[in-house]
């Protein structure tokens, strides 16, 4: 009986779709790409016109002979064309322009109002407008809070009203084209008030999306689909809160400018300068002390501290050479905040410089900050940014290293500065700069949680004191080297930060206000997004294998409500965090830590007081590029499930559910997109090769070589590391490799002097290796390089500007490449192992 | 016209060496040039490529009081004009030349020179009549020293009057510790009058001993971008000011 069903149902759908011949599938691959002819739609006029123009040009062009024939016309594409001896004589391109010439005066003619209208905007000055508005905020939340408070509640309630409304999906459908279209027009005008309202139409979009998802498509029926119905939901719950907690967080950067220090410097604060250690290389800890020695500043009120947890004896004679105190402790307790704490106690300096020990100051760090706390006397922190000029292995994997902001840019870029303007910047372990006195009356840096740094500006905000950020970088540092140690990072970030939100979450409490709560609030539940975005790599598996209809409403009813929420939040990213976060890197930066912050995240926030979490760092020379397989594991799965289901939605597309071809598409799409950021995390894991030098870093000065035969030639740098420098040359030089050479950079007005050896030489280039450094060179050459005040004023200036479509198309491309590598190494692992085996027999009869 | 002293105190400060490569810069910014040698040592035509000695009596027309000898200058192929003092000698000079501090400047007045002319004088290390006869004369005086404990010492004991010179360090050599050490002493004696500093740089004698112009023989040697640069300083010092123009006793 079944049989006889599925005879007369597939005989009814091959009746409807118009397949003639129910048994032969070319024909019902046919049907999906043509109608047939009863059925085909009449094409608008002006089409009409064009495709019949077309097609006598390329019937003509290519000598199909028989037009209504498919198989004459594929003859005649692939150049099998009959010989015809009295062909027309034109140039080739001649029948081109004829047939392009009706469409590209209809696009002129199109185009022509658009052109005169973004002309007419480009004429106009948009910075009034942007005065008033910032003089109006001023005046609303300095004179008149009330009138504040009175628009934050219209609005609110504006939005509300916008986000319940309901509307019909073509209503909804017109209002996505309207915000798309207007939106496309802001975004390029320039200005505050332009971002304002695209903030306004994305949360409008995204409030409705998720007001909708919770009213209508919710399948409150027990059963699976409800509880990955209901699980689906509320990651976009968190996605949605997440992005308003953004906005008001990122709308409005503060970009606070350096408050000078009086001129007289004998009334300046005295400064400790913490630099924290535990087991890092000399030659990592080095030029840091240099650098922070060489910081401008008095030098009786300057005293720059080693806080060695590792107690080594090679550290304290470093510190003693160098004049650094060397400060340690009998326990290791509380780790760096303990360490910090022991240290508060042992020095006397009105402010508390902290640095992790791979964080090079440059000269000008104390001038640039200290302003701040004799500006403002509440002021207890001064954060500047973290800047790496080594990769971190997502730049180093992908090779994007300078071409796509990496995972911090947008923290120091956007965040901090927006947390700045509602006084909720926080502290970020090192490159700061605190207030002792305020640090004795919160009881010194926090020690309860992992993330003793946020949590010690926590405490400072909620007695009532200030901080302030200046986004000038004023320190350089080292990224994490490998995957498995930034993954270790970040987990012991999410940790920390949810311990916080237990132990001392800042919605509650007392002595913060409002914002101060929401932007705190925002920065814990960040690293929660580990489980939602494994959620939405998993989700659409459900339909896929199950048919389980997740989400209860008709494919392109979700798509009219989705697309906007989507696209409006991406435009909006693109244009506040365009420079430091490139569209859908996100995706992409979530996808690799997903399912390693998930889990202590969760663990951290059921039991904030649970064991730690920990997976060994790899660390070291990478001498040979492999395959992190290790790590790459949770990705693989994910990979092979949504390839799997991928395979599977195209045969229910094909076969088995092509009466809802919709929700297929829906699904099928969203894997693909799936497919993409994992091939992307894979990528990351592939980790290349890399051999542990000093990290080269650009810089253009110039410089002189003297010569031990009394020339001495003008050269420019082009980079530099503390092992060596690069120069490029004007002209060539008379020199030979391995020959010694002085060089010779300045400071100021002052010049030192370095012993090199060429290593390389061509004839616009020359690599040069220090030879014999002293420790004073060594000074000198910090000096000279790492710790110029203008060392990295420019640093990420060159990142380009984010465009979507193009940061869409490198991601496709990275997850190309990473699928690329995990084929290749699969291959590789799985010929060694056979290798292995088959070598084993003889091995062991010869034994 | 404008006049530039090269003087010094310390034998072997390289007076000779920088003037002949000043005026080739001068020369190369397209301004006429006219190098006078007051130094007996008569070494200046030859670093600027004279072959032969050559009296072009400049010496007879300092001593005749008429005021009446003739000048004959040579010229080198970048268009410099020369006119030295000679080896020949004249023992009343210095008695002449003491009476008469301004007599330098008359001559110069009398050549009719064109405005934008840069006239160089190399002179005989100080104490001299010669000297004293060309700083009289300059619109500018260039003070050579080196980064050495003597010129430490010599400044220390006489400073020179301040205004209308300017200082410069020759032969610097940064990989010598001492010499870094003693220039950033004398920068913070000297301030604003202090040049940046001419580096010890084989290039320049090198282009001497080849009678090259040292600008084409090593353009992109240490001492030839420091020149171009001094140049440049001394033409801004000239126009400008700072260093204040001669005012007529």
């Amino acid at each position: 009986m079944p049989e006889a069903d599925a005879k007369t149902s597939r005989g009814m759908l091959s009746q409807r779709l118009g397949v003639s011949d129910p048994h032969r599938l070319s024909q019902w691959l046919w049907r999906l790409f043509v109608l047939p002819a009863e059925q085909r739609r009449p094409l608008p006029l002006l089409l009409e016109l064009i495709w019949l123009r077309l097609r006598v040009v390329l019937i003509r062009e290519l000598g199909v002979r028989k037009p209504d024939s498919p198989r004459d016309w594929i003859a005649a594409c692939l150049l099998l064309r009959p010989a015809s001896p009295d062909a027309p004589t034109e140039a080739w391109h001649a029948p081109l322009i004829e047939l392009l010439q009706p469409l590209w005066f209809v696009l002129k003619l199109m185009w022509w109002p658009m052109q005169r209208l973004s002309a007419r905007l480009d004429r106009v000055d948009y910075g009034p407008a942007d005065r008033r508005l910032e003089s109006f905020a001023r005046l609303t939340t300095e004179r008149y809070p009330l009138i504040g408070y009175l628009m934050v509640i219209s609005v609110t309630l504006l939005l509300a009203v916008c986000a319940t409304t309901p509307l019909s999906p073509g209503a909804q459908f017109a209002l996505l084209i309207l915000m798309w279209g207007t939106t496309l027009l802001l975004r390029r005008l320039p200005g505050k008030v332009p971002t304002l309202i695209m903030v306004g139409f994305s949360l409008v979009a995204s409030s409705r999306y998720i007001w909708w998802r919770l009213t209508e498509t919710l399948d409150l029926q027990p059963g699976a689909e409800m509880v990955m119905g209901i699980g689906l939901v509320l990651a976009e719950c968190y996605t949605w809160l997440v992005l308003i907690l953004r906005y008001v967080q990122d709308a409005w950067a503060l970009k606070r400018p350096v408050a000078p220090l009086p001129p007289t410097p004998q009334t300046w604060p005295s400064v400790d300068v913490f630099i924290t250690t535990y087991d890092e290389a000399l030659s990592v800890i080095k030029p840091t002390v240099l650098a922070a020695l060489s910081l401008d500043w008095p030098k009786d009120k300057l005293n720059v501290c080693i806080l060695d947890d590792g107690r080594r004896e090679e550290l304290r004679r470093f510190a003693e050479s160098v004049g650094a105190q060397y400060i340690i402790r009998s326990n290791n307790f509380h780790a760096k905040a303990g360490n910090l704490n022991h240290a508060l106690s042992m020095t006397r300096g009105d402010l508390v410089a902290v640095f992790d020990c791979d964080h090079i100051p440059v000269r000008s760090f104390l001038q640039t900050t200290v302003g701040w706390f004799l500006r403002d006397p509440k002021c207890a922190l001064v954060q500047t940014p973290h800047h790496f000029f080594s990769p971190d292995p997502f730049e180093r994997n992908l090779g994007t290293f300078g071409r796509v902001p990496n995972e911090s840019a947008l923290f120091y870029g956007v965040i901090q500065d927006g947390n700045d303007l509602w006084n909720a910047t926080f502290f970020c372990g090192s490159c700061a700069v605190l207030k002792r006195s305020a640090l004795e009356h919160i009881g010194g840096f926090a020690v309860e949680t992992l993330t003793e740094d946020a949590h010690t500006a926590l405490r400072l905000h909620r007695h009532g004191y200030t901080s302030a950020y200046v986004r000038l970088t004023q320190a350089a540092g080292l990224a994490t080297e490998t995957l498995p140690s930034h993954i270790k990072q970040r987990m012991r970030w999410a940790r920390g930060m949810a311990q916080m939100f237990r132990i001392d979450n800042p919605l509650f409490g007392r002595g913060l206000t409002l914002l101060q709560r929401i932007c705190y609030a925002n920065s814990m539940i960040h690293f929660f997004n580990g489980l939602p975005r494994l959620v939405f790599l998993s989700a659409p598996l459900g339909y896929l294998f199950f048919e389980y209809h997740i989400i209860n409403a008709w494919a392109t009813t979700i798509a009219v409500y989705v697309l906007p929420h989507l696209i409006q939040a991406e435009l909006v990213g693109s244009r506040i965090q365009g420079h430091y976060r490139h569209s859908f890197w996100a995706e992409a930066y979530e996808s690799v830590l997903a399912w390693y912050i998930a889990v202590p995240a969760m663990m951290a926030l059921i039991n904030p007081r649970a064991g730690r979490f920990n997976i060994t760092a790899k660390g070291g020379l990478i001498e040979h590029g492999y395959f992190d397989w290790k790590i790459s594991i949770p990705y693989i799965v994910l990979t092979v499930l949504n390839s799997a289901g991928f395979i599977v939605g195209v045969g229910r597309l094909l076969f088995w559910n092509t009466h809802e071809i919709g929700t297929v598409l829906m699904n099928l799409a969203w894997t693909a997109y799936n497919i993409l950021m994992l091939g992307a995390a894979l990528g990351v894991a592939a980790e290349s090769r890399q051999v542990r030098v000093a990290h080269r870093v650009p810089l253009r000065i110039p410089a002189t070589l003297y010569f031990d035969d009394g020339r001495a030639v003008v050269c420019t740098t082009s980079d530099y590391s503390t092992r060596g420098l690069g120069i490029s040359l004007d002209a060539p030089l008379a020199a030979s490799i391995e020959a010694p050479v002085k060089i010779a950079l300045s400071r100021g007005d002052r010049e030192f002097v370095f012993q090199t050896t060429i290593t390389s030489l061509t004839d616009t280039r020359a690599g040069l290796r220090f030879e014999r450094l002293s420790l004073d060179d060594e000074r000198h050459l910090i000096e000279c390089t790492f710790a110029r005040a203008d060392a990295w004023l420019d640093a990420g200036a060159d990142t380009p500007q984010d465009r979507p479509l193009a940061s869409l198309g490198e991601i496709i491309r990275f997850g190309a490449l990473g699928y690329g590598h995990l084929l290749s190494s699969a291959f590789a692992l799985l010929s060694t192992r056979l290798y292995r085996l088959r070598r084993r027999t003889p091995l062991t009869a010869t034994a | 016209m404008k006049v530039i002293a090269m003087v010094s105190c310390l034998g072997g400060s390289g007076r000779t060496t920088l003037t002949a490569a000043l005026a080739s810069a001068f020369a190369r910014r397209g301004r006429p040039v006219l190098a006078l040698d007051l130094d007996p040592a008569d070494l200046l035509p030859t670093y600027l490529g004279a072959t032969a000695p050559h009296d072009s009596g400049l010496h007879a027309s300092l001593v005749d009081t008429s005021g009446a000898t003739a000048l004959n200058a040579i010229q080198n192929s970048d268009g410099i004009r020369i006119l030295s003092v000679g080896n020949t000698a004249f023992p009343s000079a210095p008695a002449i030349l003491r009476e008469h501090p301004s007599r330098l400047r008359d001559i110069l007045r009398r050549l009719g020179l064109q405005d934008d002319t840069v006239v160089l004088i190399d002179t005989p290390r100080q104490p001299s009549v010669y000297a004293d006869q060309a700083q009289a004369a300059a619109d500018l005086s260039v003070q050579l020293w080196r980064a050495d404990v003597a010129s430490y010492a010599r400044l220390a004991a006489t400073l020179p009057t301040p205004d209308r010179t300017l200082h410069l360090i020759n032969q610097m050599d940064p990989t010598r510790r001492l010499q870094s050490d003693l220039h950033a002493l004398l920068r913070a004696r000297l301030g604003s009058q202090l040049l940046a500093p001419i580096h010890r740089d084989e290039a320049l004698c090198e282009s001497i001993a080849a009678n090259q112009n040292p600008f084409e023989y090593a353009p992109r040697s240490r001492a030839i971008m420091d020149l171009e640069m001094l140049a440049e300083r001394l033409l801004q010092a000239l126009t400008s000011t700072v260093v204040p123009a001669r005012v007529d006793a």
